[in-house]
């Protein structure tokens, strides 16, 4: 692939106090709550957190990049559970013939990409990617196929995650220790930007990668244990399929911080249930 | 930079519906018209739902300890049928839902219960887990197997090996509850294309293509182009102009390199909603003229198999441009939309090795299409 342009915004409107908390943070019910209203998306309660915080991080980046063809990726994760469940709850009391039918499409998996692509008009595509921690690389991987094919002019990749009593509830259960992260993260790829952060200079899934003669930040989850020596929210915080675009932006932050050279590149290494990705980034001048 | 679309060759194929637990018996099925139905009710006793159903005969639809349950079962069963056990390969793969009756039999089951592995199936989906290695999974609604299918033509050019596709979908008591409930299901039959058509059969299934990038072979049959859309509108209802619909497909004639006339047949989306066929049907006449090319769903005899169901539709396109023979709609052809050229009773005779376009679309205005031929 070619080196592509990536532009970064989080969605949070909240907690501006503290600018992290713009991309990462873990939300009480009632932040969630106005997150969710804040996101313009119809029937927000209905459709579940994490559509509505890709629509967030989606429309504040789009104010930036403009409007141009544009597709929508969101990273996997359990972003229909509020959403089914709720559908389930409410066929057990009420019966099947009484559920709400506006409950149905939010049911679906994919409906976390496509609330967000219809209120921002994204018309080159709009789906849902990835099933494990790796997905944030894999969404990586194929926004930067789709510019290079020309699917779409530019591609927002949605990372998000949502810390909800669904999500929660099952989460507990499944014995993962850290509780959940709540995450709105736009990533807009495209060939050129005036407003790009960072140069993406490529995505590796389950293969080697290339030397780059930078800096590697390498990470790796032994079962649901995060290991990695930068600090990250992801050290006391669950992100599920968008995990990996937490530790790419303390990458980022961390090489800004520490390097002399800005056109150094660095990467983010990565291994997970026995499964590899790695993103190989530059910084842009002034970023 | 612009990349041009490779053209990778379909080297081997696997299915399982309601038709047969492999596609020669599914596509034997769908030549003689066959449509075998079950009421849910007799599949799932949680709820007294009487609709009729496209189900895979004796499926074992019990939740695993692991959180597996039938469609884990089903995306091996085809996956099985094209996977060399000894080689390491990428695997491409879409669906609708997942196991979404997993949560469901852990929410009405007594508080408490449930394995800790069942729980975190919920959290992690167990279809692209159980498949094993390096899978790229894809929720694109009932899109999802064609835009499973479009990633693996892109990687295809730098793949050293072969590649697999797959879709997947099983039953699931929400999406029979929920269909119902939208008024999107046939209270007569499903029957593509008809004036009186009034709704989907629900189905299952799965289906797996390998594909092969280098193949030197001139008679192999090619995935020659893509087109995708998203109507970006309403959360289920298609966009009621067909204009992204019509622009995947205009997209995919483009990277194929190809005109309309040079189309020799259509497998559509072809639901049996009143929306969606009219839909499809007139964005084909705007482009092929009044009947000027032949038309199919196999959504009457498959049923709707949501995310497997555009990888079904190119299995089908495959076959017909390898065989000469365009499978029939369901539907009786004494009352078909006037201006399309539906295949009705029995199988049409077409060009061998021409060109196929191969249509899906799914909720939240999810579209693709894609082109089959023999061509380099």
């Amino acid at each position: 692939m070619s080196a592509l342009a990536l532009t970064i915004e989080g969605g949070f409107p909240i907690l501006l106090g503290q600018d992290l908390a713009r991309y990462v943070t873990q939300l009480t019910d009632a932040e969630r709550a106005v997150a969710e209203r804040a996101s313009g998306v119809k029937h927000a309660r209905l459709v579940g957190s994490a559509g509505c915080f890709a629509a967030l991080a989606g429309s504040a980046l789009l104010q930036r990049l403009g409007p141009r063809e544009t597709g929508v990726i969101c990273t996997g994760g359990p972003w229909s559970l509020a959403a089914c469940s709720t559908f389930i709850n409410r066929t057990s009391e009420a019966g099947p013939g009484l559920v709400n039918p506006l409950q149905f499409p939010a049911t679906l998996l994919s409906a976390a990409a496509t609330i967000p692509a219809s209120l921002l008009h994204a018309h080159a595509f709009a789906f849902v990617i990835g099933h494990d921690r790796l997905a944030f690389f894999e969404a990586l991987h194929r926004a930067s196929s789709a510019v290079d094919y020309r699917l779409a002019a530019q591609v927002l990749v949605l990372a998000v995650s949502s810390g909800d009593v669904f999500i929660e509830a099952a989460r507990a259960r499944a014995g993962v220790g850290r509780p959940s992260l709540d995450v709105s993260i736009a990533f807009g790829i495209a060939a050129e930007s005036d407003q790009a952060t960072l140069q993406l200079l490529g995505v590796y899934i389950d293969k080697t990668a290339p030397a780059h003669g930078g800096t590697s930040y390498k990470a790796e989850w032994r079962g649901d244990a995060f290991v990695c020596p930068i600090d990250t929210p992801l050290a006391y915080g669950e992100a599920y399929g968008a995990s990996g675009a937490v530790l790419c932006i303390a990458a980022a932050r961390h090489h800004a911080a520490t390097t002399r050279h800005a056109s150094t590149p660095f990467s983010v290494d990565v291994c997970a249930d026995g499964r590899t990705a790695t993103a190989i980034f530059q910084l842009t001048e002034g970023s | 930079m612009t990349t041009t679309f490779p053209r990778p060759a379909v080297s081997a194929v696997g299915a399982v519906s309601a038709l047969g637990f492999d596609w020669p018996t599914t596509w034997t099925g769908l030549l003689a018209g066959a449509s075998p139905r079950t009421s849910y009710r007799d599949l799932d006793r949680r709820y007294d739902i009487d609709v009729l159903v496209a189900a895979v005969p004796g499926l074992n639809r019990d939740i695993s300890q692991d959180g597996g349950g039938a469609a884990v079962r089903l995306a091996n069963m085809a996956l099985d049928q094209v996977r060399t056990p000894a080689e390491p390969v990428r695997i491409y793969g879409g669906s609708n839902h997942g196991e979404t009756d997993l949560l469901l039999t852990l929410l009405l089951a007594e508080v408490g219960t449930g394995s800790r592995e069942q729980w975190r199936a919920v959290l992690f989906d167990p279809v692209p887990r159980a498949c094993g290695g390096s899978v790229d999974w894809t929720y694109g609604a009932c899109g999802s197997g064609l835009l499973a299918l479009a990633a693996a033509v892109q990687d295809s050019a730098g793949s050293l090996g072969e590649i697999i596709v797959l879709a997947a979908d099983a039953l699931s008591a929400i999406e029979v509850i929920g269909f119902r409930r939208i008024g999107a299901v046939a209270q007569h039959g499903c029957r593509p294309f008809h004036d009186t058509r009034d709704g989907l059969l629900i189905g299952e299934g799965a289906v797996a293509l390998r594909l092969a990038a280098s193949a030197a072979d001139s008679a192999a049959i090619r995935l020659l182009g893509f087109g995708l859309s998203c109507d970006a509108g309403h959360p289920t209802d298609p966009d009621p102009d067909g204009r992204w619909l019509g622009k995947a497909l205009d997209d995919a004639l483009r990277r194929a390199e190809l005109i309309p006339s040079d189309i020799k047949a259509i497998v559509c989306h072809g639901t049996g909603t009143q929306k969606n066929d009219a839909i499809e049907a007139a964005i084909i006449t705007e482009r092929w003229g009044a009947r000027g090319v032949p038309i199919t769903s196999v959504k009457g005899g498959l049923g709707h198999t949501m995310g497997a169901a555009g990888l079904f539709n190119v299995l089908v396109a495959v076959e017909a441009c390898r065989t000469g023979k365009l499978p029939p709609t369901t539907t009786d052809g004494s009352a078909t939309l006037d201006r399309v050229d539906v295949v009705c009773g029995r199988p049409r005779d077409i060009e061998p090795g021409g060109a196929i376009l191969v249509l899906a679309s799914g909720f939240g205005g999810n579209n693709a299409a894609c082109i089959v031929g023999a061509r380099q």
